[in-house]
């Protein structure tokens, strides 16, 4: 068979093909429409991506958007990081409490916000068990800080940041943390210096994939969140049933932008804390 | 207490993992710059021993002394004490450089006194232009020297050294075998090994403990063990022997074949002593009292399956004469003399679990 330039190409093409079809086509509308181009286009402008920071409904559902992802992933964080940690050693019902925790995964995001809903509202489950000796609920679901938001979503991001971070940590090789013990680190540097560092590629993909999954979020904002301001995706999907589509064009590219910010910055902090680290080592 | 020139003293430490016994209480002690070494087959608990010297296991009971002081319940950190794992456990994001210097950082040293003993280090184990390189850049040969460097870089007061050669290729391993002990008797660090393999045993230690089953079968010194082992467990451990039913009388062993041998100590009744195939010289003699059953050749040495009467032998002899023929009757003669093994063996005594198993339990 005589092979020719176009080989390469034509094998890709059913990959590569559906790829731009199904994944950079929509984009590129998004992007191109967000500039003004495209079928209702006025002519390419940066006016409409200008208005979601200039515009206050949008500047401040940006903040928002950043606020229930960006808060919920650095507290999540701080609990998984420990709790796998903690699958690592054995103790009493270890095996149990490694199934149970992951029950969160299996529970659709709009199914945990309405059992938050129905657990934290003043009325709700809580409020009457504190009724019994006096005290009531705060107020947490659609109040100004979306404490109810940021409940669900830790509800369902512990387990899935856990069960990541618990597989980096469980791929150290079993004589490293012994090593540096007896080098003469305590169980803290041992932990800062070897643990950390080698299960960092599990710790950030556990992140990113947590920040993404939240800015995007819809069923746990529009149940216990407040009203005003209300995050982007909230604002596309009010955008869509008045068939705005520019504002839908506009908002997803900043949202995309935004995040791509954010993993940079993510990057910057994590290398340079690495480095930092490394010296101090 | 004991006398304090003893580097190391183990007394009577134990290991009980839910109730199973991994290690029976055992005691041994390391001298200054003594080269000791636990010989024993996986799953003997010499691997728990080691771990519960560094403290990276809690003891059930018993204590440790570092040069007469308790440790048994510090952390390793606190504990003078190096290790070189099996695995290395080099930190695969650090550098050479950085691997070594790990130590010396976290025990705060000055930067100058960092410098002068990274660079002796460096000097000792031929590390010269691989410092600024990662573990995963490193064969299995220089990754064990770095690991190393790593643990003599902290001046220890005793090195551990667990099966540090064990991974490596059987060339290299004979090399690095004399590269360690060269680097012993320069350093004169008092040094506790482990390992599985006797002849590394024998060829570096001053003094061997053979442990089995979560017990200490015996110790004593490298020729000792193999000549004169107390144990049955310790005269198969160390390569071909010879098994044979005896009937002693006073310092003399009756062969089941007929004929005597000396015994080093007196006692009375049947016994079995070990021979090994090196101790008997065959003959050719047409009415001698062996036939010739097998003939292997091995290079230096030629192996003779031997029969006589109802018992099989082995003999080794070296391969310079003319070799025997297969059914040749053959005299045999057995030099020196043997020491009678003790009926009661730890072999057979203990029904212990394997003291390896990754149980976390009481680990930090």
């Amino acid at each position: 068979m005589r092979r020719t330039a176009l080989d390469l190409p034509l094998l890709l093409l059913p990959g590569v093909g559906f790829l731009i079809l199904t994944f950079g086509l929509p984009l590129y509308w998004a992007i191109s429409g967000s500039l003004g181009l495209g079928a209702n286009g006025t002519g390419f402008t940066l006016m409409h991506l200008a208005d979601i920071f200039l515009e206050t409904k949008f500047r401040k559902g940006l903040m928002m958007s950043l606020y229930y992802s960006i808060a919920p992933t650095i507290l999540t964080l701080f609990v998984a990081i420990p709790l796998a940690m903690l699958l690592q050693k054995s103790f009493p019902g270890r095996k149990l409490f490694n199934g149970l925790y992951k029950i969160p995964l299996a529970i659709p995001s709009i199914v945990a916000a309405f059992m938050v809903l129905t657990l934290i509202e003043q009325g709700g489950f809580m409020d009457r068990a504190m009724m019994h000796i006096g005290l009531s609920m705060p107020k947490i679901v659609r109040d100004q800080f979306g404490i109810g938001v940021i409940l669900s979503t830790l509800w369902k991001d512990i387990p899935f940041m856990t069960l990541i971070i618990a597989g980096a940590f469980g791929a150290i090789p079993k004589d490293m943390v012994p090593a540096a013990r007896s080098l003469g680190a305590s169980r803290v540097r041992a932990f800062l210096m070897v643990e950390l560092p080698l299960a960092m590629p599990g710790v950030t993909a556990a992140t990113l994939l947590c920040f993404v999954k939240s800015i995007g979020n819809f069923a746990a904002p529009s149940l216990l969140g407040p009203a005003y301001p209300l995050p982007l995706s909230i604002q596309m999907y009010d955008a869509y049933l008045e068939g705005d589509w520019i504002a839908i064009y506009s908002m997803g590219t900043v949202l995309i932008i935004v995040s791509f910010l954010v993993l940079g910055a993510y990057y910057a902090l994590t290398a340079r804390t690495l480095q930092h680290m490394k010296r101090e080592g | 207490m004991p006398a304090l020139k003893n580097e190391l003293d183990v007394l009577g430490i134990s290991k009980h993992y839910s109730g199973v016994e991994a290690l029976s209480p055992t005691s041994l002690s390391v001298t200054n710059g003594e080269f000791v070494t636990i010989l024993g087959p996986s799953g003997c608990g010499k691997s728990t021993l080691l771990r519960m010297i560094t403290g990276i296991t809690l003891p059930s009971g018993g204590q440790v002394l570092l040069q007469g002081r308790d440790i048994t319940r510090l952390p390793p950190e606190k504990r003078d004490i190096a290790i070189v794992f099996q695995s290395y456990a080099l930190f695969p994001h650090m550098s050479v450089r950085n691997n070594i210097l790990f130590g010396l950082k976290m025990k705060k040293l000055g930067k100058q006194e960092q410098l002068r003993r990274f660079e002796h280090v460096v000097a000792i184990c031929g590390l010269g232009d691989l410092t600024g390189r990662y573990p995963k850049q490193l064969s299995g040969g220089q990754q064990q020297r770095v690991a190393l460097a790593r643990a003599l870089v902290m001046q220890p007061a005793l090195l551990l050294l667990d099966e540090p050669l064990s991974n490596l290729d059987a060339k290299l391993r004979e090399s690095l075998r004399d590269d360690l002990l060269a680097l012993h008797r320069s350093t004169g660090s008092s040094t506790l090994y482990v390992t599985h393999d006797q002849s590394e045993a024998m060829s570096m230690s001053d003094r061997i403990i053979v442990m089995d089953k979560g017990r200490v079968v015996e110790s004593g010194r490298p020729r000792d063990l193999y000549l004169k082992p107390q144990k049955r467990f310790t005269a198969l451990f160390f390569g071909h022997t010879n098994l044979v039913p005896v009937e002693a009388e006073g310092t003399r062993a009756t062969l089941p074949w007929g004929g005597f041998l000396p015994l080093d100590q007196a006692a009375r009744g049947k016994g079995e002593i070990s021979l090994r195939p090196e101790c008997l010289s065959v003959f050719a003699d047409a009415s001698g009292e062996a036939e010739v059953r097998q003939v292997t050749f091995m290079g230096p040495d030629i192996f003779y399956d031997l029969q006589i009467g109802d018992h099989s032998l082995k003999s080794r002899q070296g391969s310079n004469g003319a070799p025997l023929e297969i059914g040749s009757r053959v005299s045999v003669r057995i030099e020196g003399t043997a020491t009678l093994l003790e009926q009661t063996d730890v072999e057979t005594a203990s029904t212990g679990p394997s003291p390896d198993s990754p149980s976390l339990e009481g680990d930090r």
